[in-house]
C-alpha cells in the first residue's frame, strides 16, 4: 500500500472518496475493531469502578478530570474539524494510550491481586488499542492524510510514572480517568471512522 | 516600713540560695546593704542590690542580719531555715523538636542540666502539646528521670491521633526536682519556650494519613489541607461529620474501622468541583501458623507447607511475607505469598537438605505491617518421607509362578529401608497384598521378586512404597498387567 490509493487531501476530490475495494477493507475492519473495543472499553471502565471500592461508581461520586499529559479528552471542536484532522488526532491519543494502561494495570496488579480478570482485561486493552492504532496510522498513510514526521514520544509516560508514585487514592482516579479516555477516544475513532466506511 | 523587710529564698540548684527582700520605705537605689549570716564563719556581703546568691545552707535555723550602710539603726533580723526556702527549677529548655510526618510522631529532646544539681533527685517532667493556631492542649504527659550529677539529653516521642501535616503542633517542658533530701518547698519550674512543627501545604488539597495500614477496629483520624472550602467527607460510602482545624483544613474521626476491600477502604473530602482523598487498609496482622508440616519426597528437598490461618485483609505490598529459618544451620528462605493461589490456606517452601543432617529446627516467621508471628517444628526428616508415586512399573518373568518387579523411586534412600505394598490382582479372584521391606539405594531403581503365582494366569500389579520409620504412603503406581508363563510339563 506505497502508492496512495485515494486522498482525503485533496480538496478537488470528489467529497464521496473511491476507495480502492483492499483500502475500504481495511478501513470496514479498523472500524469494526473500534467498534469492538469501544463495547470492550466500557464493559473495563464498569469492572475497574468495581474493584476500587465505594464511592466509585456511587452516585454523586464524580472525581475531577484530571489532566492527564499527553492525552487530553476529545475537544468539543473534534467533530466540526475536518476528518483527516480528526482521525490524525485519534491516532495520536491511540499511541498515547498504551503506557497509560500498562500503568494503571502496574498499579492494580498491587491493589487487586485477587482480581485477574481486571488484570488481564487492562493488559488486552492495552495491546488491543495499540492495535487499533497501528491500523489506523496504515488507514491514514494510505489516504495519504498521516501525520507528518515521527510521533513525539508519548508523555504518557511521565504520567504512567507519576501514577505509580502518586498515592494509593489519585492512582485509583488516575486510573478511572485514563479508562475513561480509552472509552472516549475508542468510542471517537469508531465514529471517525464510520464516516469513511462506504454507506456507514 | 523603715528597716529591709520580706526576706524571701528561693534554689534552682540546692546549692545557691537566691535570697531577696524589700527595701524599707525612703531608701534610695543606690542604697548600700550589709548582709551576714550568722553562721561559724559569720560571712558578711556588701552589696549596692535587695538581693544575693548565697551557698545553701546547711538544715537548721540561720540567723540573718540586712542592715543598711550610714542609715544607724536600720537593720532587720531573720530566721532562714530550708524549710523555708523553695526548690524552683530553671525554665528548661527544648534542644530539639522533630516529626515523622509518616507516622505522626512527634520528637522531643532535652537537656536535664543535671551537672549543677549536687545530689541524685527524682525528676517529673511534664510535657504539653498543643494544636491548632488557638493552642488547644491536647496531651499533658509526665516522664519521670533521674538526676545524676552530669547533664543528660532525654528523647521522648508521641504519636499524636491528628496527622501533624494537618494542624499545627506545639511542645512545652516544665520540670519539678523531687529531691527527698530537701526539706523546703518544692515547685514546678516555669514552662520552656514553646517549639512548633507544621507542614508547609502546596497548592493542592491533600488528604492524611497517606495509604497507612492500621488495625482492624482502630480509631483514626482523617484530615484535609485544603485552601477551598471542604463539603463533606466520606469513608467508603459513609458520610462524617467535619471538625474544623485552622484555615479551611478539616478532620474527620473514624471509630472501629472495619476490614478493608482489597484495594483499600477510600476516604474522600468533597471541595468545590473537586475531590481529593487516600486510602486506608484496616487488616490484621499475621495468624499464627497452623500445622506447620515439613516433609520430604526424595532425602533431597524438604517442603513445609502451612495454614497461615485467619485472612489478613492484607494484599500485594501489604500482603504477609513468610521466612523459614533452620536453626542448625542458619539456612533460610523467603516466601512471598502470590495472591493469585487459589488456594487461600495452603502455603509451601521448598528449602534443600543440608548433608548429613537429618534432625532439623524449623522457625517459620510470619509479617506483614500489623505484626508478625512465628511456628517452630524440630523434625528429623528419615521420618518424614513421602515418597514419590514409584513409576516405570515392569514385570519379568523368573518362572511360571515367579516374577521381577522393577520400577523408579526417586530419592536418596540408601541410608534408610523402604516398605513397600505390592497389591496382586487375579482376575475373579481376592485381591493380595504383600508388604515388603527393601534396602533403600541412591539411584531409584528398585527391584525385588514376586512368588507363588500360578502359571499361565493374567495378573495386575501395582505398587506403592513408604519408609520403615512409616509417615506417609506414597500414591499407588500405574497398574501392570501381566501374564505368568506356562509350567513346564513334569
Amino acid at each position: 500500500m506505497s502508492r496512495r490509493e485515494g486522498s482525503l487531501e485533496d480538496p478537488q476530490a470528489d467529497s464521496s472518496v473511491s476507495l480502492l475495494p483492499h483500502l475500504e477493507a481495511k478501513i470496514r475492519q479498523t472500524h469494526s475493531l473500534a467498534h469492538l473495543l469501544t463495547k470492550y472499553a466500557e464493559q473495563l471502565l464498569q469492572e475497574y469502578v468495581q474493584h476500587q471500592g465505594d464511592p466509585f461508581g456511587l452516585p454523586g461520586f464524580s472525581p475531577p478530570r484530571l489532566p492527564v499529559a499527553g492525552l487530553s479528552a476529545p475537544a468539543p471542536s473534534h467533530a466540526g474539524l475536518p476528518l483527516p484532522e480528526r482521525l490524525r488526532l485519534d491516532a495520536a491519543a491511540l499511541a498515547a494510550l498504551p503506557p497509560l494502561l500498562d500503568a494503571v494495570r502496574r498499579r492494580q496488579a498491587e491493589l487487586n491481586p485477587r482480581a485477574p480478570r481486571l488484570l488481564r482485561h487492562l493488559e488486552d486493552a492495552a495491546r488491543q488499542v495499540r492495535a487499533l492504532g497501528a491500523a489506523l496510522e496504515t488507514v491514514l498513510a494510505a489516504l495519504g492524510a498521516a501525520a507528518h514526521g515521527p510521533r513525539p514520544e508519548p508523555p504518557a509516560t511521565a504520567t504512567a510514572t507519576a501514577a505509580t508514585a502518586a498515592g494509593v487514592f489519585p492512582a485509583k482516579v488516575l486510573g478511572l480517568r485514563v479508562c475513561g479516555l480509552y472509552r472516549e477516544w475508542v468510542s471517537r475513532t469508531e465514529g471517525d471512522l464510520s464516516q469513511l466506511v462506504p454507506g456507514g | 516600713k523603715e528597716t529591709p523587710y520580706d526576706l524571701k529564698c528561693t534554689t534552682n540548684n540546692l546549692q545557691k540560695w537566691d535570697c531577696s527582700w524589700k527595701a524599707p520605705s525612703g531608701a534610695s537605689r543606690g542604697t548600700l546593704y550589709e548582709f551576714c549570716i550568722d553562721d561559724r564563719s559569720h560571712s558578711c556581703y556588701h552589696l549596692a542590690r535587695t538581693n544575693i546568691e548565697i551557698p545553701a545552707l546547711s538544715p537548721g535555723d540561720h540567723e540573718i542580719t540586712i542592715s543598711l550602710q550610714d542609715a544607724g539603726s536600720s537593720t532587720s533580723k531573720f530566721i532562714l531555715n530550708e524549710k523555708n526556702i523553695s526548690l524552683i527549677p530553671d525554665t528548661p529548655e527544648i534542644l530539639n523538636l522533630s516529626a515523622d510526618f509518616s507516622t505522626s510522631t512527634l520528637h522531643v529532646k532535652w537537656n536535664d542540666k543535671g551537672s549543677v544539681f549536687p545530689r541524685h533527685s527524682n525528676v517529673i517532667w511534664e510535657i504539653k502539646i498543643l494544636w491548632k493556631k488557638s493552642m488547644e492542649l491536647v496531651k499533658l504527659v509526665t516522664h519521670n528521670t533521674t538526676l545524676n550529677g552530669k547533664d543528660t539529653v532525654h528523647h521522648w516521642s508521641w504519636v499524636s491521633d491528628l496527622p501533624l501535616e494537618c494542624a499545627i503542633h506545639y511542645v512545652g517542658i516544665r520540670c519539678y526536682v523531687d529531691n527527698l533530701l530537701f526539706s523546703g518547698h518544692k515547685e514546678w519550674s516555669d514552662w520552656s519556650p514553646l517549639k512548633n512543627i507544621s507542614w508547609t501545604p502546596d497548592s493542592q488539597p491533600k488528604v492524611f494519613p497517606q495509604d497507612k495500614v492500621i488495625l482492624v477496629g482502630s480509631n483514626i483520624t482523617f484530615c484535609c489541607v485544603s485552601q477551598e472550602k471542604v463539603l463533606s467527607a466520606q469513608i467508603g460510602s459513609t458520610y462524617c461529620p467535619l471538625i474544623h482545624l485552622d484555615g479551611e483544613n478539616v478532620a474527620i474521626k473514624v471509630h472501629n474501622i472495619s476490614v478493608s476491600e482489597n484495594s483499600g477502604t477510600n476516604v474522600v473530602f468533597m471541595i468545590e468541583d473537586n475531590v481529593c482523598g487516600t486510602v486506608v487498609f484496616a487488616g490484621y496482622p499475621p495468624d499464627t501458623p497452623k500445622k506447620l508440616n515439613c516433609e520430604t519426597h526424595d532425602l533431597k528437598e524438604i517442603i513445609c507447607s502451612w495454614d497461615p490461618g485467619r485472612s489478613t485483609g492484607l494484599v500485594g505490598p501489604r500482603n504477609t511475607s513468610y521466612k523459614l529459618f533452620e536453626g542448625f544451620s542458619g539456612k533460610y528462605v523467603r516466601f512471598k505469598k502470590v495472591d493469585v493461589s487459589a488456594n487461600e490456606s495452603y502455603h509451601q517452601l521448598l528449602l534443600q537438605m543440608v548433608p548429613n543432617q537429618e534432625i532439623y529446627n524449623f522457625t517459620l516467621y510470619a509479617r506483614n505491617p500489623l505484626g508478625r508471628s512465628e511456628s517452630t517444628i524440630l523434625v528429623n526428616i528419615t521420618e518424614k518421607v513421602y515418597p514419590y508415586t514409584p513409576t516405570s512399573l515392569k514385570v519379568k518373568d523368573i518362572n511360571s509362578t515367579a516374577v521381577i518387579l522393577s520400577w523408579h523411586l526417586p530419592g536418596s534412600f540408601g541410608k534408610i529401608n523402604l516398605l513397600c505394598q505390592i497389591e496382586i490382582n487375579k482376575i475373579n479372584s481376592v485381591q493380595e497384598s504383600r508388604n515388603v521391606t527393601i534396602k533403600g539405594v541412591e539411584n531409584s531403581s528398585y527391584r525385588i521378586a514376586v512368588g507363588k503365582l500360578n502359571p499361565y494366569t493374567v495378573y495386575t500389579f501395582r505398587i506403592c512404597c513408604s519408609t520403615e520409620t512409616f509417615w506417609k504412603w506414597s500414591k499407588w503406581s500405574n497398574k501392570k498387567q501381566h501374564l505368568t508363563t506356562e509350567a513346564i510339563p513334569s
